[in-house]
């Protein structure tokens, strides 16, 4: 896989070390990161990554409301959610809203390489 | 209060720790008020490594401000019931575990509000439920994949079928325009053989014509561009009219045609009756080409509906080739001829019977034949028809009163449609003045005095549309010059750019004599009754609805008849003084007639009489009994009155 430019969208700054680390060891570059669902469209405007990460629980705007907002700037951009929600009304929501995948935690590096191969195979 | 170790204090945590500690799940006891761990069990002590007087968000998550998810002061404000407590699960960052946590709170021996928490690692579990949600997450995505799929393949077809619709339509108009100038060609005297090669190309268009027609047909079907109507009509006179119109056809090949009606059929129905004609024609047609001796034989009975109501079930047996099974099953797909040879031998498009079950289907219906080889074949078809009223009599737009000669502007700028409108308008005795553009159009109209003005939508500079905007915004009373379109586009939406530019009514090509000459009827009918005529029947019509108009006008005629009747026996019994009552009578009555001349009449025989002229009389009499049985011929017929 050619190497990526990662936005991580995440407000556990725990989190975003564990996906930083892993996206590095899949050979990705992670380019940017945004602590909440507001700056999340500013950095994607200003980043334009490759693929996004998205937490779906975060102060000020939700995850699913910041993808619905990126989307509809930029219909073709790559966005897993990374979230503990697993519940079928948050998944259903998170696709509704764009989303190109959906990751659970705990986060394992098989399982999100896997979700960036589909991800970016995702025809619009 | 006896304490499980006699001599420990319980109001040490040390002694609780001790207590706790054989609890193999985490547990930690943490002030309410400053959230600072009171006591934690060995379980505990071993996951996180808190000392005491840390507070726990500290402890567990490293974190300096509480919890987002924490749970005191929403268990706080519930007061101090016994067990109040709640269960939830929270997946912890720190050690990738999932727990599942229950807290309750408590009065601690000091006195303190305090949280007491226990969590058990439920991450082996919610590793099964993670794969399940993920796995459903796998399947909506792909499920919106596919969706997304479809709706583009739709997309495709449906542009495709609506690129057959636009080009079956550009190939009508000069198939049109061909088989226009041929038929004006066939009236002109000609050899013989020359006849029988303008017989042949005449044939052939026709042939060519039916099968783009039947493409047209199925491409808008395909398309979603057709809909049907719930108008009231009799099943009997629909069935009854295509065995009249077919069997014309059956008898040219020696084949006899009739039908078998069951009892029981109801009278008015709610549906679409031409769309019912075709189908029935369709499946005619195909009986007769597919049977050499025999007969035909159409049928007609009730059938229940199920929920749906009750329903009719028309069949057509025909005592022809027949099929196997196999080609029955080919038989309702576009395209598919039962056999290719048929193809060759019988012609057509082999779109017909797909035609049928899409109109069929479409109203809610069925459709499927029976056959065997030899054995001829049944086709059959229920269509779901409610019975319903008989509805009040309504004037038949269709039908046509005969035109004065008028003077009319032909705007078009393709010759053939030019010669083949010059042909059908000249026949009908019009005069026709031509220009080849929208701005000659609205040259000619302000120079010249015109009864009307068809106009071609597509035109050079100025298209027809746009010519009509022009002559709309004229100064005088040409702004309200009747104009009628001439469209060579089958879509609704071009029906409505002419209406919307102002025009008044449109004729699609290829023309239809018949078609034209009932929109021109139309058009200037409405016309005349909007300007001056506005007391004739036509006129309330126009105002009050076809059902009051048709109520007046059989009043009229029954008044009408009954002060004939009057005039004539008062003639006879040869008291003028009754015929000039009765006359006057008349000519009060004559203006709803729409003419003037019933009423000059009446004037006339008033006058007569009252002069005393008896010789005069009897020939103005006996034109008016003429003049009125006319009258009421065509009166009927157009307000549908059935004595």
């Amino acid at each position: 896989m050619s190497k990526l430019k990662i936005l991580i969208v995440d407000d556990s700054l725990i989190t975003v070390k564990k996906l930083t680390a892993m996206m590095e060891t899949l050979g990705h570059d992670v380019v940017g990161t945004a602590g909440t669902g507001g700056t999340a469209l500013a950095a994607y405007r200003a980043l334009r990554p490759d693929l996004v990460t998205m937490d779906i629980t975060m102060p000020d705007m939700d995850g699913v409301e910041a993808t619905r907002r990126i989307v509809a700037d930029f219909p073709t951009a790559r966005i897993i959610m990374v979230t503990s929600h697993g519940q079928e009304r948050m998944v259903i929501d998170a696709l509704d809203a764009g989303a190109s995948g959906y990751v659970l935690k705990p986060i394992r590096a098989e399982k999100l390489a896997d979700m960036i191969d589909k991800a970016l195979s995702r025809t619009f | 209060m006896g304490f499980p170790f006699p001599g420990g204090d319980p109001g040490d945590p040390g002694y609780w720790e001790v207590i706790f500690d054989v609890i193999p799940f985490p547990v930690y006891v943490a002030d309410y008020a400053n959230h600072q761990i009171i006591c934690a069990n060995r379980a505990m002590r071993q996951r996180v490594g808190c000392r005491p007087g840390e507070k726990c968000h500290q402890a567990i998550y490293q974190q300096d401000q509480p919890c987002l998810f924490c749970k005191m002061g929403e268990l706080e404000a519930k007061g101090e019931a016994a067990d109040n407590h709640v269960v939830f699960e929270h997946f912890n960052d720190l050690d990738d575990c999932w727990y599942q946590l229950r807290e309750t709170m408590v009065t601690w021996f000091d006195g303190r509000r305090a949280k007491y928490s226990i969590a058990v690692d439920i991450s082996a579990l919610k590793d099964v439920q993670n794969a399940l949600s993920e796995a459903h997450a796998e399947l909506a995505m792909k499920n919106r994949d596919l969706n997304t799929a479809v709706i583009k393949a739709r997309e495709a077809e449906r542009a495709k079928s609506e690129f057959l619709a636009v080009m079956s339509h550009e190939i009508r108009t000069p198939m049109n325009s061909i088989l226009g100038m041929v038929r004006l060609l066939a009236d002109r005297p000609l050899e013989a053989e020359d006849h029988e090669k303008v017989e042949i190309i005449r044939e052939s268009g026709d042939a060519l014509l039916a099968i783009i027609n039947d493409i047209l047909d199925f491409s808008r079907l395909e398309a979603g561009g057709i809909s049907f109507e719930t108008q009231p009509f009799e099943p009997t006179r629909v069935v009854g009219g295509v065995v009249s119109l077919m069997g014309a056809k059956a008898q040219e090949k020696g084949l006899s045609l009739s039908l078998d009606m069951a009892a029981g059929l109801p009278g008015w129905v709610a549906g679409d009756a031409a769309r019912l004609r075709q189908v029935l024609i369709n499946l005619i047609g195909n009986a007769i080409k597919f049977t050499e001796t025999g007969g035909i034989v159409l049928g007609a009975r009730p059938v229940d509906f199920g929920p749906a109501g009750i329903g009719i079930e028309f069949s057509v047996s025909d005592s022809g080739i027949g099929m196997a099974p196999e080609q029955l099953e080919r038989l309702f797909h576009p395209f598919s001829q039962a056999d290719a040879s048929i193809s060759r031998r019988f012609g057509g498009s082999g779109l017909g019977l797909a035609i049928c079950k899409r109109l069929v289907e479409a109203q809610g219906g069925a459709i499927g034949a029976d056959s065997a080889p030899g054995q001829g074949s049944r086709f059959w078809f229920r269509l779901p028809l409610a019975a319903t009223q008989a509805p009040p009599p309504a004037i038949r737009r269709d039908r046509i009163r005969r035109l004065p000669p008028l003077k009319i502007l032909l705007a078009e700028d393709n010759l053939f449609n030019q010669r083949v409108a010059l042909g059908i308008l000249g026949k009908e005795g019009h005069r026709v003045s031509v220009v080849t553009n929208g701005a000659e159009a609205v040259e000619a109209v302000r120079r010249e005095h015109f009864d009307l003005v068809l106009m071609d939508m597509q035109m050079p500079d100025v298209d027809g549309p746009e010519a009509t905007r022009r002559i709309r915004a004229l100064p005088g009373a040409v702004a309200r010059i009747p104009i009628v379109a001439l469209t060579a586009n089958a879509l609704p939406a071009d029906a409505k750019r002419c209406l919307d530019a102002g025009m008044d009514a449109h004729v699609s090509k290829p023309i239809d004599p018949v078609e034209l000459s009932g929109a021109l009827a139309s058009v200037l009918s409405a016309f005349r009754d909007g300007e001056d005529d506005s007391l004739s029947l036509d006129g309330i019509a126009s105002q009050l609805g076809s059902v009051v108009a048709a109520d007046l006008a059989r009043t009229f005629l029954d008044s009408g008849d009954e002060v004939c009747q009057r005039i004539a026996a008062a003639f006879s019994g040869g008291d003028l003084d009754a015929v000039a009552k009765a006359a006057h009578e008349l000519q009060g009555l004559a203006a709803y007639s729409g003419t003037d001349s019933l009423g000059a009449l009446a004037a006339r025989i008033t006058r007569t009489a009252r002069a005393g002229d008896g010789g005069g009389l009897a020939g103005l009499v006996v034109r008016l009994q003429s003049e009125w049985s006319a009258l009421r011929l065509s009166l009927a017929a157009k307000f549908e009155l059935v004595d």
